[in-house]
């Protein structure tokens, strides 16, 4: 009888389902500044997947994005710890492009760890278009990589014109539109449409009804990806936020798995 | 297990600047609702008691009360010293069974006993909860300087944003009993819930969606799966929140 029942029967009655895994393509790690986050140590992180069925996340610690004495070491050694839930995004800070270009430089040492690079251009307020940022577009793009950014509707560091610029430049870099230009929506979703290699990414969009309707009946769920910025929001609030969106329980499958699963392809095995 | 529901953040009505979301625009898209997540009932405020004025919002909201269905009125006052009308024919009485909420941004007026003299007490002698949302305009500045001046009060924080907003929230939950939390945002911060209860026990916490505006499954399906007892999550669900307004969950 199981087969009958709806994707949202079965998440509210098991919280986690086998046949519908979840991959997070934006995660963080580690506390932060601006907000107490109760479970953001790996530990209490992976017990949280275990609760929604969350198989895999991929992540860019917060020290990583906002420490560049740090830097991401601390990806390497978080992804090593618990190689089967984690893979992490090289963190590129633009600020420091002496560090891009190392990073950049260590990138295949390390291809066991990382599955692409994440870029912050409203903190770091430097464009995603700048020079500075080159080097590892030029990277994601001869690699076909993701790239994770944070993008936000108005923003001239991210929002949208920008990303189309980068689209067109890098047309083999997997651009993940972290937040799709958060309030811009339909630009969002139309970047997702004129380019095969531009996604809608899901994190600050589901706490507000009516965006990821939209982005699945102009872009096609294709084009859409799950991410919660775990630690921060909650995995059970996502998937509930989709199960009561507008589309089907097949959208709700490319959304959750199938599509993170095509974009990571062989980086799954390594 | 299963939950009763009952919703503590419904919006009706159809707000000034549409949006994304469908809005709650008549009583019977309100019973749809209530019908298609098996609520057993709703606290439930109109968009012109802030967008417009007391009195047209009150006026407004009345059409979706029943009380024999548990479909509860949130109304909204305006400090005294302006003597202006809010709709409430009978007074403070209008309010009870049900709740109040304030809008000090669109309305213009400060939090404190200067502005509210004894009308806040008297809201305090009759238990009424006064709900204050922090994305309509409620800072946390303002609900701090309320409850230093009427630290009884019974008061729920709703939509109390995006970020965790603990190093806000814990300290008002140490300091005043009678303070406690709507979760259609907890909800959204992973673990707010479940550390929420454990420090302050799961009596301060009253379960909300924020519907239309959010979708409804979000926060139920948050609750349904939390890392919290059964009894904690009923008592969150739907039992708090009735107990607050005087309402049961039979409707």
């Amino acid at each position: 009888m199981a087969e009958k029942e709806t994707l949202r029967e079965r998440f509210f009655r098991c919280g986690k389902l086998d046949d519908c895994p979840v991959y997070d393509l934006h995660g963080h790690m580690g506390p932060l500044e601006g907000a107490c986050l109760p479970r953001c140590n790996p530990e209490d992180m992976i017990a949280a997947m275990d609760r929604a069925g969350v198989r895999l996340t991929v992540f860019c610690h917060h020290d990583a994005l906002f420490a560049p004495d740090i830097g991401n070491a601390i990806n390497l050694a978080e992804v090593r710890r618990f190689p089967d839930r984690f893979r992490a995004y090289c963190g590129i800070n633009p600020n420091y492009p002496d560090q891009v270009a190392r990073d950049v430089e260590m990138f295949d040492d390390n291809r066991d760890a990382y599955v692409g690079f994440k870029f912050l251009a409203d903190y770091f307020q430097i464009p995603i278009t700048d020079e500075r940022s080159a080097p590892a577009w030029e990277k994601a793009n001869t690699d076909h990589l993701p790239v994770l950014l944070h993008t936000w509707g108005g923003s001239s560091y991210d929002g949208p014109q920008l990303v189309r610029t980068c689209a067109e430049r890098y047309p083999d870099a997997q651009i993940l539109m972290g937040h799709s230009c958060h309030g811009a929506w339909k630009e969002a979703a139309q970047l997702a449409v004129d380019f095969a290699n531009v996604y809608l990414e899901l994190t600050a969009v589901l706490d507000d009804r009516g965006a990821v309707d939209l982005f699945v009946r102009e872009a096609g769920s294709e084009k859409v990806i799950f991410g919660t910025d775990t630690p921060w929001f909650n995995h059970h609030y996502y998937i509930g936020a989709l199960l009561g969106a507008e589309m089907n329980d097949d959208d709700r499958r490319n959304i959750l798995y199938r599509n993170a699963q095509r974009i990571l392809g062989d980086m799954l095995e390594m | 297990m299963a939950l009763t529901f009952f919703d503590a953040n419904v919006v009706v009505g159809r707000p000034r600047k549409a949006d994304l979301f469908t809005p709650l625009a008549t009583p019977a898209e309100l019973d749809h609702y209530l019908a298609s997540q098996a609520l057993c009932g709703a606290l439930v405020w109109h968009w012109s008691q802030t967008e417009t004025h007391p009195a047209s919002g009150n006026a407004l909201v009345e059409p979706y009360v029943d009380i024999s269905r548990n479909l509860f009125a949130c109304r909204t006052l305006l400090p005294p010293a302006t003597d202006e009308p809010t709709g409430l024919p009978n007074g403070l009485s209008d309010l009870s069974p049900g709740a109040v909420r304030l809008f000090p941004e669109s309305h213009r007026y400060l939090m404190n006993r200067v502005v509210w003299d004894d009308l806040l007490d008297r809201l305090t002698e009759m238990r009424v909860p006064v709900l204050l949302s922090t994305e309509h305009g409620v800072d946390w500045g303002r609900i701090y300087d309320l409850l230093r001046d009427y630290p009884e009060l019974t008061c729920v924080i709703c939509d109390v944003g995006v970020w965790s907003m603990d190093r806000y929230t814990y300290p008002l939950l140490k300091a005043y009993p009678n303070v406690h939390v709507e979760t259609s945002l907890l909800a959204l911060e992973d673990g707010g819930v479940e550390e929420m209860v454990k420090r302050f026990g799961a009596g301060r916490l009253v379960f909300g969606t924020g519907f239309p505006k959010r979708y409804a499954e979000a926060a139920m399906l948050q609750l349904t799966h939390a890392d919290i007892g059964d009894a904690d999550r009923q008592a969150i669900a739907a039992d708090n929140m009735l107990r607050l307004i005087g309402g049961t969950s039979n409707g």
